[in-house]
């Protein structure tokens, strides 16, 4: 990476991606700053064959293209009068290295410089510098001597990894750079807290909007006021599995569509001691099917050193039986395939270390074809104490009566973990949410382009953090729906499908942007297409649609 | 800085033992020149190295885990400077990240994806590995 900043981004190169929907209202404009140098990274100029929508040339080209769209999706999303610059580059980080982002700077108490009629923050908040920038509708580095080209995030990442460069999420088994910078963006625009996961501290001891919406749930003590108390207070809460959750309305709104009913739980009502615990999914093997696995339970054994670590062939009789395996010294693939052969018909690895929640098993293997899940520790010593004592019997199942990512009072569960992982614990929405969220610790395959519900939370939790809607960035908030210009007149409320009508139309619009110009007879008919089919399946009213119509006809003849 | 470079130097030795116990062979003291016995194949459209004597995915060798190890700490040294002026007002500037996304790869060709903020969250997931406990 070369230290001197070079905005090249071709024109004639962003043109060319006819793929890329223009925003459908004043939004966010987020320019990549590329810093490579030349013949490196963005610069890159090794051929490419144009790839799923990407029409770039050369990789580096291609990386540029894929680094723009991500962040022209996180742009028609968010209302700033600010431009977002992100500050990135493409070095040789190694092949097990995919990149990262991150907020450049924070900010608290600006509202000083806050232009006419904008909100500006909350006092003593730490706002990611892209949020303050929005609220405060100025360029706040640049106010304070940093300079116009100071970034609002940076973004470094692997020129080593074999990403997969198209823009239409068909990437098969590699890994879709757009979902991974969506999700990276989205640690740089706002969801993160700026408390340590190592001291516990923040800058200035003073709160930000992520832990205004953080709540253990617990004691019912929302983040801010443990601020307060000892740091370790704060560094024991974030390890309160299933208990640390999110209070902002906009998600707790998109949750119902979101997040699927099916939690992965153990029924073991003959052993209270661990009814009702949650286990880690397995990446390998057919999925756990809705009305569970039950059998009675057995400890496998494979005779040799470490008897129960299923590493070998499988001696004793678990054929027809839920094998309790332990996890170590051979991966996770080799002791459910020694488990299958010797005719289980699922299996429980217990963790071997006290780490909760459980994680997933990790692995591939196409010729296993039984279920199997990861149980912590202390849950697989209850197991084994019990069949020691008497035949048990266990359903590896789905609680279809609580949603997978909610607490009891159906709230969304944010990460927590024992011991801390630095990394993850916090700062991303538990794994055991499902649908799969992007903004998980984990990049999961299945993830959509989507930043809004019923596919995702992101964007609501960005709205209660502060990313207020402001299609005619006057700094107020807007009370009803502006597509393109036009005021709809009706309100921003949520519709079916969880998400806000305004976050809605503005996808619609995009989609029909991205086959026909506005203005043009295409573009109506695919709009009055996408409303109708929407009332139709009950997502918005009959009045909305109609709203949502009109405007969108007055738009493409204004040409405005 | 002595201290600071035996720590790196043992995670990396450690990182090297840790993933070459992932493969679930049995661990030998990994040589640099073990890339010229290694096998590139192109697996569901991506290039990745094979080990010839076992079939399986070779893990890092010494140097690979050393580079790793660099980029790591390089990435995740995050360092804080704060300009506090009048009236409570406090711009942080941050250098570096404070999570790095790591990936995990597959005999099918996927690769797990992670977010990490050390080396020792990096070692845990990259090898499924407790320190004390061997593989997975």
């Amino acid at each position: 990476m070369k230290s001197l900043i070079t905005r090249l981004i071709p024109l004639a190169l962003a043109a060319a991606v006819v793929a890329i929907p223009a925003p459908a209202a004043a939004s966010a404009h987020i320019t990549i700053i590329n810093t490579d140098g030349p013949n490196e990274g963005f610069n890159d100029p090794a051929p490419a064959a144009p790839v799923g929508g990407n029409p770039g040339t050369t990789k580096g080209q291609q990386r540029l293209i894929a680094f723009q769209f991500a962040a022209d999706l996180w742009g028609a999303s968010l209302d700033s009068n600010i431009d977002i610059q992100i500050s990135a580059s493409f070095d040789p980080l190694g092949p097990n290295v995919l990149g990262a982002a991150a907020a450049r700077f924070s900010i608290r108490n600006f509202n000083d410089l806050a232009a006419p009629g904008f909100p500006g923050g909350k006092a003593d908040t730490n706002y990611h510098g892209a949020l303050a920038d929005k609220r405060a509708g100025t360029d706040l580095a640049a106010a304070l001597g940093l300079g116009v080209e100071f970034p609002e995030v940076i973004a470094q990442f692997s020129s080593d990894f074999d990403f997969y460069l198209g823009l239409d999420n068909n990437h098969g088994v590699r890994n879709d750079l757009v979902v991974v910078l969506l999700h990276e963006f989205g640690h740089g625009l706002g969801f993160s807290s700026f408390m340590s996961r190592t001291t516990g501290n923040t800058p200035g001891g003073v709160t930000d909007p992520f832990l205004d919406n953080t709540l253990d749930g617990s004691t019912n003590t929302q983040f801010p006021a443990l601020l307060a108390g000892p740091a370790a207070d704060r560094l024991a809460a974030i390890q309160k599995v299933d208990q640390i959750v999110w209070t902002g309305g906009n998600v707790a709104a998109a949750v119902p569509t979101t997040l699927l009913f099916g939690r992965p739980e153990l029924d073991t009502p003959t052993l209270p001691s661990i009814d009702g615990t949650r286990y880690g999914t397995a990446s390998f093997g057919p999925l756990i099917p809705a009305t569970g696995i039950t059998g009675s339970v057995v400890v496998a054994s494979d005779g040799v050193g470490a008897t129960t670590d299923a590493c070998e062939p499988i001696v004793n009789d678990i054929a027809g039986k839920i094998a309790l395996v332990d996890r170590g010294t051979c991966t996770f693939v080799v002791k459910v395939k020694n488990a299958q052969n010797a005719g289980a018909i699922a299996v429980l690895v217990a963790d071997n270390v006290a780490d909760n929640p459980p994680a997933g098993l990790g692995g591939a293997d196409p010729t296993i074809t039984i279920s199997s899940v990861r149980v912590l520790r202390a849950t697989g010593d209850a197991i084994k104490a019990a069949v020691a004592a008497a035949p048990l019997t266990l359903t590896i199942g789905l609680n279809q009566a609580r949603r997978a990512g909610t607490d009891l009072a159906d709230r969304p569960q944010l990460y927590a973990s024992t011991p801390i992982a630095p990394g993850s614990t916090l700062n991303h929405w538990d794994p055991i949410a499902f649908r799969n969220l992007l903004m998980e610790p984990a990049i999961n395959g299945d993830l959509t382009h989507s930043l809004i519900a019923p596919f995702d939370t992101t964007l609501a939790e960005m709205h209660d953090m502060g990313w207020f809607t402001d299609a005619n960035l006057d700094g107020v908030e807007d009370a009803t729906v502006l597509l393109g210009g036009c005021d709809t007149r009706v309100p921003n409320d949520f519709i079916g499908n969880g998400a806000l009508l305004g976050d809605q139309a503005r996808v619609w619009f995009a989609q029909c942007q991205a086959t026909a110009a506005p203005g043009t007879k295409a573009f109506e008919a695919c709009f009055d297409a996408i409303a109708k089919q929407a009332h139709h399946d009950d997502i918005i009213t009959g009045k909305q649609s109609s709203h949502l119509r009109q405007c969108a006809q007055v738009r493409g003849k204004s040409g405005s | 800085m002595t201290t600071r470079r035996v720590r790196l130097g043992m995670l990396a030795l450690g990182l090297a033992g840790a993933l070459m116990l992932r493969s679930g062979d049995t661990p030998v003291n990994a040589q640099e020149s073990n890339r010229g016995e290694d096998a590139a194949v192109k697996l569901a459209g991506r290039k990745v190295r094979i080990d010839k004597s076992t079939g399986k995915l070779r893990d890092l060798s010494p140097q690979e885990a050393r580079e790793l190890v660099a980029t790591l700490t390089a990435m995740t040294t995050r360092t804080e400077s704060v300009a506090a002026t009048s009236g409570g007002r406090a711009l942080t500037q941050f250098n570096g990240f404070d999570h790095v996304l790591v990936a995990r790869p597959n005999e099918n060709g996927t690769n797990d994806v992670r977010c990490v903020n050390s080396l020792e969250e990096a070692v845990a997931f990259l090898s499924q590995t407790p320190a004390t406990s061997g593989k997975e």
